[in-house]
This record gives C-alpha cells, sequence and structure tokens, in this order.
C-alpha cells in the first residue's frame, strides 16, 4: 500500500510493504537516476539515499531492504543461523566485534584458557584467483643469466616484490592449522578477532563467533544518519563516494 | 615531460658516476697506456726521442664535461719529453712540455664482445681536434743560450791556436782549455755573446779573447804579440724547432764585418789588426753550423697536439654494457644523449618509432639522483591492457567479466587505466587514473549500472638487509580510506591488484631491456632477484644498483635509483694502496 504525499516543497512517496515496493521500483529507479549526486549514496546507505529522493519506507520495509542488500542469501542465511545458534548457547545476542564482550564470554563465560600468541599473525585466504595468477605470472620477462662470469661478490644487489595486499578480516582462514600456544600469563580484558582467530579451534563456539565476525565483515556496510552526513558533505572519506561517478538503476524492464 | 622521446625506455646517469667511470677507465693500461714512446721524430733534420706520460692523479687529475649532445670533452693533462742527444747547449738537450689537452670524445655505440655498448669513443681525433692550454716547459732562446752554444762549439773546436804565414792567434774562452800558451789573460776572460737586431735581422754579436803572435812584423822586422779580442756578427736563423747560426757565413753588411782589437799599442796595430780579421774568418768557421732545438710555442703547441692525436684517435672506453645473453634475442642498441646544462647522461632503449633521424633528447627525471630509469607511456600501456586483459578477459566484450565473489557479484564491462601528472585529478601526487563500468548484482532489486573513476597512487619503497637492497612495491594506494571496510574492501581488492601487477611487470620489463637482470624469482612472492642496470661496464667497472621508488607521469613511470660504482680488476697501484704487492722471495 502506498500513498503520495503533495507538501510544498517535494512530492514524498511513502511505502508500506514489500508488495508496493516492488511495484514502483521502475518508478524509484527513474527518480534516482534523476538525482545523480544521490546514485552513489545508495551504497553508503540505500534507506536514506531513498529518504533524499522523496521515498519514505515503514520500518518492515527498511528491514527487508537492509537485509537483503547487506548480504547474498547464502550468507545471509549461515549469519542467521549462527546468530541462533549462539544466542541459545550464550542466552544472549553473540556480539564477536566488540572485543570486551569477546573476552568475556571466551574467557569468562566459556572458561577457555588464554593463549600467549605473541607476535603471531592468523593465516588470511588470497583474494586472488590462482588461475589469474599464473595467467599474469606468464606477462613477466623471462629470468636471464647475462652476467653470470662475473667475479664472486654479492650478487643480490636488487630484488624487488610486490607487498601483499593488507589483512583482511574477512579472508581470515578458518580452514588453516593453527601452532600450538603455551597458555598466557594474563588473561586480556579485550580480545580482537585477530587474537579470537587463535581459539577457533579450542571451542566450537568460538569458531562460530569467528565465522559470524567474517560474515558481518562480508556485509555491505550501512552507516548510521551521522555519518552518511558526513560522506555526503565530503567530511568523511569513503571510497565508493569518491570513486562512483553515476550510478544508473534500470527503468524500463520490471524484474520478477 | 619527455621521459624516453620515441623510445620504450631510458636510463639516465649523473655526470658524476660518468667521472668515476671514466677515472676507472683511464686505470686501466689496455685501454689507456700512461706511458708511450720512446718514438723517435724527426725536427729540422735533428732527431728527438719523445715520451709522452698521460696523468690522472691527485696533482693533475684528469676531468670531463659535457660539451654537447653527443660529445663530452675530456681534458687530460699531458706531459712530452723531447730528448736530443747532440744539442750544443746540454740544457736543451732535453725539454719537458706540460699541458692540458682538451679533446672531444663522441658518445656512440659499437659492438664489444657481440653486444652493443654505449660509450665514449676518441676514434678519428685528429690534430686540429685537440685544444692545448696551460702548456708550459717551452723553453726561451736568449743570451744565455747562445752563450752557451758559444762555450759548447768552443770546446767541440778541435784546435784553438790557428797559425797562418807565421803568425799564431789564440782564441781563448775563459780557462776551457787550459793548455794554450800563453795563458789566457786577454779582456774580456770568456767569450762574450750579444743579441743584437739589425735591419730587422737577429744577429749574434761575439767578442772572444785571443792573443796574437807575431814573430817578425813586416817593414820593421820586430816581434810583436798582443792580448786583444775578436769581434764577429753572425746571423741567427730560427725556425719553429731550431735556432741556426752557421759560424761559416760572415754577414755582407760591412757594419757587421769581422773586427779585430790589440790591447798592446803599436803605431802599425790597425793594419795588424786588420790582416788578422781576414785570418780570424777562417778560425771562426771552426765554430762550424750551430743548431740549436728551440721550439716556439706555436711548434710545441702543434708537437703536442700532434701527439696527442696519435695517442688518442684509437682509443675508446664502453660507459653502458648491456647484455643480451640469449643470442637470439638481442638488445637494443643503446642511443645515447647529453643533457649539457644539467649533467646528466640520457640512454635511450628500443626505439618505438621514427628512425635515428627522429631521436631527440628526453627531459632530466634523474632529478639529482644517481640513475634513474624511465619506461614511456606506450609501453606503460601496452602493459596494461595486457594485465587487463589477463586479468578479466571479459572486460570491453559485450557479456563483460563475472566477477564472483563471497561478498557479492558484479560484470565488469569497461576498464581503463591511464597515467596521469601531479595535479592532473585535483591530485598533488601522480597517478594512475582508473575509470570503468561495471553491473552490480543486487539480489531482489534491479541491478545498477556503476560508473566509476579514481585515481591509484603507485609508491615504492627501497629496504635494506644483508643480501642487499630490495624495493618493495606498495600495496597500492586508492586514497584515504580504511581498508577494512567489506564492500569497499572487495571493490579495492579488484582494482589494487591490477596497479600492483602492472608495477611489477613494467619494472621487471625495463630491467630486462634495458640490459639489467631479472635473475630469479624470490621463492613463494611475486618479486624477483634484480640487477636494475648492467651491473659490468665491460672490462672497467661494477656496478651495484638498487631502486628506490616509483613515481607516476602522463609520459610514463619513472624508477629512480641509486648505485655505487667500483674497479672491476685490481692494479699494482691498487694492491700498493692495500699493502699487498708482491714481496721477493725470501
Amino acid at each position: 500500500m502506498a500513498a503520495e504525499r503533495n507538501t510544498p516543497k517535494t512530492r514524498i512517496i511513502d511505502i508500506q510493504d514489500e508488495k508496493t515496493l516492488g511495484a514502483l521500483g521502475p518508478q524509484l529507479n527513474r527518480l534516482l537516476n534523476a538525482q545523480p549526486g544521490l546514485a552513489a549514496m545508495l551504497f553508503i546507505n540505500p534507506v536514506l539515499a531513498m529518504k533524499e529522493a522523496g521515498v519514505k519506507f515503514s520500518r518492515p520495509v527498511v528491514h527487508h531492504i537492509l537485509s537483503r542488500l547487506r548480504h547474498r542469501p547464502a550468507l545471509r542465511q549461515r549469519r542467521e543461523e549462527l546468530e541462533a545458534h549462539l544466542k541459545e548457547i550464550l542466552c544472549e545476542l553473540p556480539r564477536p566485534n566488540n572485543s570486551a564482550w569477546l573476552s568475556r564470554t571466551l574467557f569468562e563465560k566459556l572458561q577457555l584458557q588464554a593463549l600467549d600468541i605473541g607476535d603471531l599473525t592468523p593465516g588470511y585466504t588470497s583474494p586472488q584467483d590462482s588461475a589469474v595468477e599464473k595467467r599474469l605470472q606468464a606477462l613477466r620477462p623471462k629470468r636471464t643469466h647475462r652476467y653470470s662470469h662475473l667475479p664472486p661478490r654479492p650478487r643480490r644487489t636488487g630484488r624487488v616484490r610486490l607487498q601483499a595486499l593488507p589483512p583482511s578480516v574477512r579472508r581470515l582462514d578458518l580452514d588453516a592449522n593453527l601452532p600450538e600456544l603455551k597458555p598466557a600469563k594474563r588473561t586480556p580484558k579485550r580480545l580482537s578477532l585477530e587474537d579470537l582467530y587463535f581459539y577457533k579451534d579450542s571451542s566450537p563456539v568460538a569458531r562460530d563467533l569467528l565465522e559470524l565476525a567474517i560474515i558481518q565483515r562480508r556485509g555491505l556496510r550501512l552507516h548510521s544518519r551521522y555519518s552518511y552526513r558526513l560522506i555526503k558533505e565530503g567530511k568523511r572519506n569513503n571510497v565508493f563516494r569518491r570513486w562512483f561517478r553515476k550510478v544508473t538503476l534500470p527503468e524500463p524492464e520490471i524484474k520478477k | 615531460m619527455n621521459l624516453t622521446s620515441n623510445f620504450d625506455f631510458c636510463v639516465e646517469l649523473g655526470i658524476s658516476s660518468v667521472k668515476e667511470i671514466f677515472h676507472l677507465a683511464f686505470k686501466s693500461e689496455h685501454r689507456y697506456p700512461h706511458n708511450v714512446g720512446p718514438v723517435t721524430r724527426n725536427f729540422s733534420g735533428r732527431e728527438f726521442t719523445i715520451n709522452v706520460r698521460v696523468l690522472d692523479d691527485e696533482d693533475k687529475p684528469a676531468n670531463l664535461s659535457f660539451q654537447d649532445e653527443k660529445h663530452i670533452l675530456f681534458s687530460f693533462p699531458f706531459e712530452l719529453q723531447a730528448q736530443t742527444a747532440d744539442a750544443p747547449d746540454p740544457a736543451l738537450s732535453e725539454i719537458l712540455l706540460e699541458a692540458q689537452a682538451n679533446i672531444p670524445a663522441l658518445l656512440t655505440a659499437w659492438d664489444e664482445d657481440g653486444d652493443e655498448v654505449l660509450g665514449l669513443s676518441f676514434f678519428g681525433i685528429t690534430s686540429a681536434d685537440v685544444d692545448i692550454s696551460d702548456l708550459s716547459g717551452v723553453p726561451s732562446i736568449g743570451v744565455e743560450q747562445f752563450r752557451n752554444v758559444v762555450h759548447s762549439a768552443y770546446e767541440a773546436m778541435p784546435v784553438h791556436t790557428f797559425s797562418s804565414g807565421g803568425n799564431t792567434v789564440t782564441l781563448y774562452d775563459g780557462n776551457r782549455d787550459s793548455t794554450l800558451a800563453p795563458p789566457n789573460a786577454a779582456t774580456p776572460y770568456d767569450i762574450e755573446v750579444a743579441l743584437e737586431t739589425i735591419a730587422a735581422e737577429q744577429y749574434l754579436k761575439v767578442t772572444a779573447p785571443i792573443h796574437v803572435l807575431i814573430p817578425v812584423v813586416p817593414i820593421i822586422n820586430i816581434e810583436y804579440s798582443s792580448f786583444g779580442r775578436l769581434i764577429f756578427y753572425r746571423k741567427i736563423e730560427q725556425t719553429d724547432t731550431s735556432v741556426t747560426i752557421d759560424m761559416t757565413a760572415e754577414p755582407t753588411n760591412a757594419d757587421l764585418a769581422t773586427t779585430v782589437e790589440l790591447d798592446n799599442p803599436h803605431f802599425a796595430s790597425s793594419q795588424i789588426a786588420l790582416s788578422l780579421a781576414s785570418q780570424a774568418r777562417g778560425m771562426i768557421s771552426a765554430f762550424s753550423v750551430i743548431t740549436e732545438p728551440a721550439f716556439t710555442e706555436a711548434a710545441a703547441r702543434q708537437l703536442l697536439q700532434d701527439e696527442v692525436a696519435t695517442y688518442i684517435h684509437t682509443r675508446r672506453y664502453p660507459v653502458y654494457s648491456p647484455r643480451s645473453g640469449d643470442e637470439g634475442e638481442p638488445l637494443s642498441s643503446p642511443v645515447g644523449f647529453l643533457l649539457v646544462d644539467d649533467g646528466v647522461l640520457a640512454i635511450l632503449l628500443n626505439r618505438r618509432s621514427g628512425t635515428a633521424a627522429d631521436d631527440a633528447v628526453p627531459d632530466n627525471f634523474l632529478d639529482g639522483r644517481e640513475l634513474a630509469l624511465a619506461v614511456g607511456a606506450a609501453k606503460v600501456q601496452e602493459e596494461i591492457q595486457a594485465v587487463i586483459t589477463e586479468k578479466f578477459p571479459g572486460v570491453s566484450s559485450d557479456d563483460g567479466e563475472l566477477i564472483e565473489t563471497p561478498e557479492g557479484d558484479a560484470v565488469l564491462y569497461e576498464l581503463n587505466v591511464s597515467l596521469a601528472d601531479p595535479g592532473e585529478h585535483e591530485e598533488s601526487e601522480g597517478h594512475l587514473w582508473i575509470s570503468g563500468k561495471t553491473k552490480v548484482k543486487i539480489d531482489c532489486w534491479w541491478d545498477p549500472t556503476v560508473e566509476f573513476e579514481g585515481p591509484v597512487f603507485m609508491r615504492a619503497h627501497r629496504e635494506d638487509s644483508e643480501d642487499g637492497c630490495e624495493l618493495v612495491i606498495d600495496s597500492p594506494v586508492v586514497g584515504d580510506f580504511d581498508f577494512d571496510q567489506s564492500c569497499c574492501d572487495v571493490f579495492l581488492e579488484i582494482i589494487i591488484p591490477i596497479a600492483g601487477w602492472i608495477a611489477l611487470i613494467v619494472i621487471e620489463i625495463t630491467i630486462d631491456r634495458v640490459g639489467g637482470e631479472v635473475a630469479e624469482d624470490i621463492a613463494n612472492e611475486q618479486g624477483a632477484i634484480i640487477e636494475p642496470i648492467p651491473p659490468v661496464v665491460n672490462g672497467i667497472a661494477e656496478i651495484t644498483s638498487c631502486l628506490t621508488g616509483i613515481t607516476v607521469f602522463r609520459a610514463g613511470f619513472v624508477f629512480p635509483g641509486e648505485l655505487s660504482i667500483r674497479r672491476l680488476s685490481r692494479s699494482a697501484e691498487d694492491l700498493r694502496g692495500m699493502g699487498r704487492m708482491p714481496r721477493p722471495d725470501p
């Protein structure tokens, strides 16, 4: 059900349910396409961007849009499973991205022994496709041995290498083997996700918490109203805002 | 900015590096023998033994400067020793000419050991090309030298007593002949000489002490003896290389006729003197023809020019010696240009367009550093396209390239990477400008088409370890963003590796084509062990070079670096400095 209200300034489209949302989709797309400045903001927070365009959603529709956009179906389903399972075990909503909460959960609620992690870093999966990487490797010139007759000296005068991509929680490798760690002398008050990684084989709950955190990080980050405003005004950097010049949504056809 | 002109690659070295290579080349005796000679030369009929020394030491350093696009002007300290065995004046039997010889060398390429090297060649240099400055050691011929010549000629005379018709004239020169009787009591005591210019001709005036003994003076029939002086003039003939005085030829000018002055008064002394004067001509002829080596400054200069040209005209030395290592894939001939005002040697490789006639001087991108490599935009674009094609084969096709990630899928239809100067796109740093078009798959909604563009900053830094130096290509930077931002992160993970691969491949191809060496891969890493430029200059020097960064320009990439140069072999001089000279058997 939808209602159009004419105010002195703008015409507001009020969408109360998912059916109406689907029916008015092409019209909404046309509305957004007409305002190119707003298009990139769809990737910051689509609900707030739509609202700026003159579209108001009911709370259930907002929930529907955000949950659909945040994850693709398989991840969304796995996230819901994990959240339900962990809530049942822990008797509270899991909050793996909260380091204090994580510490309390692991060391007080689950009674896990704190581990001496030292300088160890987690294992990460590669963001690169190995087949693509092989093709790219082939573009490099052949190795040569042009100056092998040189007298003995430090031959390794130089090297060149690509720095690895910065590690990302999204790519923590759940299946990697962990080294055996000694117990820590102190129990940390806070536990980062990188540290939680070293407990993944200590308890199924710890592993589930880590997997949930990874899924959460894999979702589209939807910014708060405050953050949205800062980004829109250029007071906070955001890669989408900086890079996306034009976003065009299809208008004529209707997607089922 | 013109980084590589009509070529793909350019290496720039500072003048200090060129000088360093030159000084090392100059220490190679087989390329530059420091001592030449003895050789025999004939000047004005006199044989000279010539020895030449070329110097480059702390007191007398050789030097160079950039003269024009293709010439370096060398300044060598030369010493030329000319010796003649029988100079009348012993002081003139050896002269040592010292001068700075300024000689242009052509920056050119030639084949050496099967590889094209770039270097400096003196081939074809003639005397006219050699400029002589700071000439010293040209002896000046003055009265002192002529006095010595006459003294020397006197000593060479077989006899000093001349008799004719019973009369005896004794010729003295101090006590150079102590056997003479009576002993010398004449005035002057020694033979004296003076230079006089008469009617624009130069004459040597000689005043020689004599003693005259006439046993029977005609008519009065008494003995007469007296000390006195013989005064005569002889013309001085000077050429560029010698001075000649023909003592046998009396000037025709009556004012310059030979005269005799006698100390002992006698009413017939004037007649006696007159008759002795004609006898004296024969006596003076005993001095014979005196020829003395005497170079004018012009002649000395010419002599040096000739000898320097003879020394240098077959010499050359390499400055840049790239090797292919594979006969099937020869490297291109390096083409050099000198940026005179900036003191930069630019070496271009792989002509991309035109012919040699179209070759042009690139700009100075060395920027005060020791070394910099550049690759032109066209070549970079080739590699960019290759990377895009391999990474996203479907891009630019109708179907696009499907990119699947756990976070979501997208179809990439267009992807372009161009080079941008500092200042473009409101960015103060040179960068890659990436643009493209993609369709993002959204669950239960219409898929938006996103057109994107933005800068990617390429950076690299040098790290040093026991194994040497390392150029680490930093993860390309797309802006001041929090990397770990889920979907942002995914987007960047698609863009960033392209830029990183472009940097790595372009660097390695540049190294490969400028004659450096991509020796081996670093195990399990996207990297290699490299020699950024040829690590050796044929027979002269070893070069250790390290790349230190990347700078992006619209005209291409620049990889600045540092280098150190050391001698390839050791000389006796080196061993002496190290205290490791061979010792005699105990």
